[in-house]
């Protein structure tokens, strides 16, 4: 479905020189700074996945999807989506996306929304018949019902962006680029995206690339993440394989009836596999590590000796991991290579 | 459709216009009261020339190029380009929009002014009504293409507004905003009928005037439509070349 090898994106910014003198030195020659956004990235997505493309601030996520839009020419590389090359078949291949840049909309801001709708309806030439069905649907789907009739510069955030969520599905797209769907969402709004992403996904076999901030979309939505540093892919494959590879480190958080001191469970342990902390009289948190002690095998012995009133056991957390990742990026890049 | 939504922009644009007819008729007055005739133009022909070129101005002042460098600016650009339509053809076409937003809001009232207030003439007869619809149709076109022109510079050069002032006033001085273009001095008068800026403003006005013959109706079309013709193939090309080297800001 989505196929991209080498992709390359370099940008080159012009730096200005200060005053009238070096104004008029830039018309002379200018000079610019090249930036490296995206690095030889390769990956493909079938069709019916929902893939995570997360990376820090300035990963080169965002560079990605205007490539893959086609409304960017890279530096080198190539894509196909659908058979077609994004940037080359430009208007061919729009048909076969939608598209959310979730800091942007693409509603006209002065009129109702749904006049809004209609006229993407026309430049789309969606069927009428197809259109209202699709509209019902995805008026049932993100509950737009309130909406559709406000101009969308009186929309707040969340309501603006499940309408253009909508918008972008109207011409019911085969795939879906996604750049921050969830950004400034409140719990509820980003339940139903999330609800409307998943059902379009799995019921309507749309391929959905997204990215995000928030990992518990990830989490969430995709058996796939494809992570990007400094405009590198440094890690691709299952949320339960990296957890696997990188969560070897768990906690567990256990309520008591009456005091114990984090001491007196390091001891019972021997003090070694794991680690406790005292995070109330008679709380304590754990943190060990799987390759020691099993999570049952831990629960098993503290269940038998303390008394227990209650316990949760976390993790791994895939923000953990993945903050690990930023943080340490060539250690798992080097790792993921010798690996394969 | 903007028009519709804010609904006191067009009373302050309109607030303008009558101004300057004003201003052009009490000009125009002070300057014809040593002669009777200027450059073949009588005091109410030079008074109807001025009236003219402003209710056009009234109309195809859309200002596409300042929206173009706006959305380049702000990387919004990138959601026009993501629409299966050939983007020069979607401004096109909010282009139209807003005359016709600016027809009825703005030009309309400004016409009744006018008519009302100034001693305006009118063309003869139907059929210099319908050829005057004709040229108004190229100047149309010609304006539009250079303000898409205009707009799509900033996909190379990123801030246009400069650019749009100065082409702005270009245009004035050589399309006849400003003045009627047989008051210039000859030789310049000359080189400015072998440009085609004139289509905006000076042939349809002297088309309306009753200033063309009939016998030059058909070569007067003909060059336009060619410089029309001509002008889309520019933009064409710029646009082409600058889409490829767009850098989407933002994001
Ligand atoms: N139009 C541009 N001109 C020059 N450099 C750019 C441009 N757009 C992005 N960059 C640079 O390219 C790099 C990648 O930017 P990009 O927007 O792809 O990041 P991102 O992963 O989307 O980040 P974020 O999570 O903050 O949205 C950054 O270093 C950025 O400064
Ligand atoms: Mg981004």
């Amino acid at each position: 479905m989505i196929t991209v090898e080498n992709l390359t994106k370099v940008y080159r910014t012009f730096t200005r020189r200060e005053g009238i003198f070096g104004g008029l030195l830039d018309l002379l020659h200018r000079d610019y700074r090249e930036t490296l956004a995206v690095d030889g990235v390769s990956f493909s997505v079938e069709r019916g996945e929902i893939i995570g493309y997360i990376g820090s601030n300035g990963a080169g996520k965002s560079t990605t999807i205007k490539m893959l839009t086609g409304i960017l020419r890279p530096t080198s590389g190539h894509v196909s989506i659908n058979g077609l090359v994004p940037w080359k078949q430009r208007t061919a291949h729009v048909r076969n996306i939608g598209v959310l840049f979730g800091q942007r909309t693409q509603l006209f801001w002065d009129i109702a929304v749904i006049e809004s709708f209609r006229l993407l309806r026309k430049m789309y030439d969606v069927h009428k018949v197809e259109f209202d069905g699709r509209l019902k649907e995805m008026t049932e789907l993100l509950d737009l019902g309130p909406l559709l009739n406000k101009p969308t510069r009186k929309l707040s955030l969340g309501q603006r962006m499940r309408c253009d969520f909508a918008a972008s599905l109207l011409h019911d797209p085969p795939v879906i680029f996604l750049d921050e769907p969830t950004i400034g969402l409140d719990v509820s709004a980003k339940f139903k995206v999330r609800d409307a992403i998943r059902h379009i996904a799995l019921e309507r076999g749309k391929t959905v690339l997204l990215t995000t901030h928030d990992l518990t979309d990830v989490e969430d939505l995709c058996q796939r993440i494809i992570i990007i540093d400094n405009g590198r892919i440094i890690f691709n494959g299952s949320i339960k394989g990296i957890k696997e590879r990188m969560g070897k480190v768990r906690k567990a958080l256990i309520d008591f009836h009456d005091t114990v001191s984090a001491s007196s469970i390091m001891q019972s342990f021997d003090g070694s596999s794991v680690d406790a902390v005292q995070r109330a009289p008679n709380q304590v948190e754990l943190t060990f590590a799987t390759e020691s002690i099993s999570p049952s095998d831990l629960m098993r012995r503290i269940l038998s000796d303390f008394n227990v009133q209650d316990f949760v056991l976390k993790g791994p957390e895939l923000s953990d991991i993945v903050r690990k990742i930023y943080d340490g990026e060539t250690a798992i890049a080097s790792r993921d290579k010798a690996g394969e | 459709m903007e028009m519709v939504a804010y609904r006191l922009k067009p009373i302050m644009t309109l607030s303008g216009y009558p101004v300057i007819l004003l201003a052009n008729y009490f000009i125009f007055s002070a300057i014809f009261k040593s002669s009777p005739e200027i450059a073949g133009y009588s005091v109410n022909e030079a008074v109807t020339y001025m009236s003219v070129a402003w209710f056009l101005r009234a109309l195809l002042k859309t200002d596409i190029d300042r929206l173009i460098g706006y959305r380049v600016r702000s990387g919004d650009i990138a959601l026009d380009l993501i629409r299966p339509v050939y983007y020069p053809s979607l401004v096109f076409w909010q282009g139209l929009g807003r005359t016709i937003g600016r027809g009825v809001f703005v030009a309309a009232p400004l016409i009744v002014f006018g008519v009302l207030v100034l001693p305006l003439t009118r063309p003869n007869g139907l059929q210099d009504w319908l050829f005057f619809a004709m040229a108004l149709t190229i100047g149309y076109m010609m304006a539009f293409c250079i303000n898409l022109l205009v707009g799509i510079f900033s996909f190379f050069i990123e801030y246009n507004l400069g650019l749009s002032w100065t082409v702005d006033m270009t245009v004035r001085l050589l399309a006849g905003l400003l003045i009627p273009l047989d008051f210039f001095p000859k030789g310049f008068a000359t080189v400015l009928m072998f440009m085609p800026f004139r289509y905006i403003y000076f042939v349809p006005i002297q088309i309306y005037l009753g200033r063309i013959p009939i016998s030059q109706m058909a070569s007067t079309f003909g060059v336009g439509l060619t410089w029309v013709a001509a002008m889309f193939l520019i933009t064409h090309i710029t646009y082409a070349t600058g889409v490829r080297r767009l850098g989407i800001q933002g994001g």
